[in-house]
């Protein structure tokens, strides 16, 4: 066969899709540079058509559509399909400043785990006190942290004396805690026995900022967090976690 | 292999600018898509002026178009498009269905009506060219004929055909080109004075 034929053998075979796919794009390109090809090609699909008893193609049809064509822009190689527009994020309007709130509380969170530092009472005392007063004063009245050193004691002792005079605190801390007069502390636990630095509970600890913290909370949400901290971490119940990790 | 690879093959062609490439496209999908407009409306100029219309709106469109179907499904889809807005701009409905044989299949009712639209000269030459190539497929030898047969008019693959005519797959390739070749040459001759309907465009 010679080379002629070959390339119509391979136009005709790729006429009815039996072409190997990786011929198909050279056999493509001959046919877009070569005008017999495209008669031949042309002529095939007639040969089809009229076999199959189908209606011809008026035959200005193909010539009319390359004119027209010829008037229209030419494709821009290079141009690439629009990229997917980025959808902006719906939210319905009451959602809005919610969101901003549920930021706003994530962040504090996130700043609350930073700072606390299990077994450190001296930084977690220092820095839930001026918050509580601040952000949710009302509270103080509940959340009363007992000193667990005296620099720390000298920071909260002060904040919470008038308003504990007026409701007195609940009473937490044990039987003698309560008979004693003296703030009652569920955050700080006691010293263990070995003298060495208190370890505080994480779970009482959370309970205490997420309270002094929560000034958009429900107060229902408020009072079974603590509910349910309490009953964990009752110093009389609960053993401290550096003697859990052990 | 199959016929969506050669057409996304030209698809990129003329992607890349190469309106040859689309030539191609619309040379080989024109009798298929006037055959569906035909459906719609029953006068063959307008149902021309409703293909061309397709195929300029497939080539406007043809940067977005990115294989996820295959090319004719595309060009069919537009083309039925243009033929139900057209349709709808004159306040018109389709022509009735059941003048379609099975499987789309133009019946003599259809072709009866076409013939009533279509112009004398339009006609004269439809006709001149179904019998020269009725003429040069009766006049191929019978393993020619029965293989362009199987291929055009039952839509076998080159595998059934082997099997069915017992014979290698690289056989039935040749013996449908030589078929092609043998009526392609007979058309290029009577038409060579430039009723021809390839060389028109190139």
């Amino acid at each position: 066969m010679s080379e002629q034929n070959e390339r119509a053998s391979q136009l005709s075979a790729m006429f009815d899709g039996e072409l190997p796919d990786a011929e198909c794009e050279l056999v493509a390109r001959r046919l877009s540079r070569d005008p017999e090809l495209r008669r031949s090609w042309s002529n095939y699909g007639l040969i089809g058509a009229v076999l199959r008893s189908e209606p011809l193609a008026p035959s200005q049809l193909a010539p009319r559509v390359h004119a027209a064509l010829a008037s229209e822009p030419a494709i821009d190689p290079n141009a690439k399909p629009e990229p997917v527009a980025e959808r902006p994020l719906h939210l319905p309007r009451w959602a809005v400043p919610v969101s901003g709130v549920g930021v706003a509380a994530g962040l504090a969170a996130v700043a609350v785990f930073w700072w606390a530092v299990p077994g450190d009472p001296n930084v977690s005392t220092a820095t839930v006190v001026p918050s509580a007063q601040s952000v949710a004063a009302p509270l103080i009245e509940e959340v009363v942290i007992a000193p667990a050193v005296p620099a720390a004691a000298t920071l909260v002792a002060a904040a919470p004396s008038a308003a504990s005079a007026a409701a007195p605190a609940p009473v937490v801390g044990g039987p003698e805690a309560a008979t004693s007069g003296e703030p009652i502390s569920y955050v700080t636990p006691r010293p263990n026995s070995r003298g060495s630095a208190p370890a505080v509970p994480l779970p009482a600890q959370l309970a205490s900022y997420v309270e002094a913290h929560s000034a958009v909370s429900a107060p229902m949400i408020r009072h079974s967090v603590i509910s349910a901290t309490m009953a964990v971490s009752d110093p009389e119940t609960t053993p401290p976690v550096e003697a859990e990790g052990r | 292999m199959s016929a969506e690879a050669s057409d996304l093959s030209l698809v990129q062609l003329a992607q890349r600018g190469d309106t040859a490439a689309f030539d191609a496209l619309v040379l080989r999908y024109q009798h298929k898509v006037v055959n569906l407009v035909m459906r719609y409306v029953r006068d063959p100029s307008e149902a021309e002026d409703i293909a061309q219309e397709a195929f300029i709106k497939a080539y406007r469109a043809l940067p977005r178009f990115r294989g996820d179907s295959a090319f004719y499904t595309w060009i069919y889809r537009i083309a039925i498009n243009t033929a139900k807005n057209h349709l709808a701009a004159r306040g018109r409905s389709p022509i009735d269905y059941d003048l379609d044989g099975p499987d789309g299949e133009v019946s003599p009712e259809m072709q009866a009506r076409m013939k009533d639209t279509a112009t004398p000269e339009a006609l004269a030459l439809t006709d001149e060219i179904r019998s020269i190539v009725n003429a040069a497929i009766d006049q191929l030898p019978e393993d020619l004929r029965r293989a362009i047969v199987l291929r055009e008019l039952e839509g076998k693959s080159y595998e059934e055909i082997a099997a069915e005519m017992n014979c290698p797959v690289g056989t039935v390739r040749s013996r449908i080109f030589r078929a092609r070749e043998a009526i392609d040459t007979r058309l290029r001759e009577v038409f060579e004075g430039g009723l021809g309907r390839g060389e028109v465009i190139g």
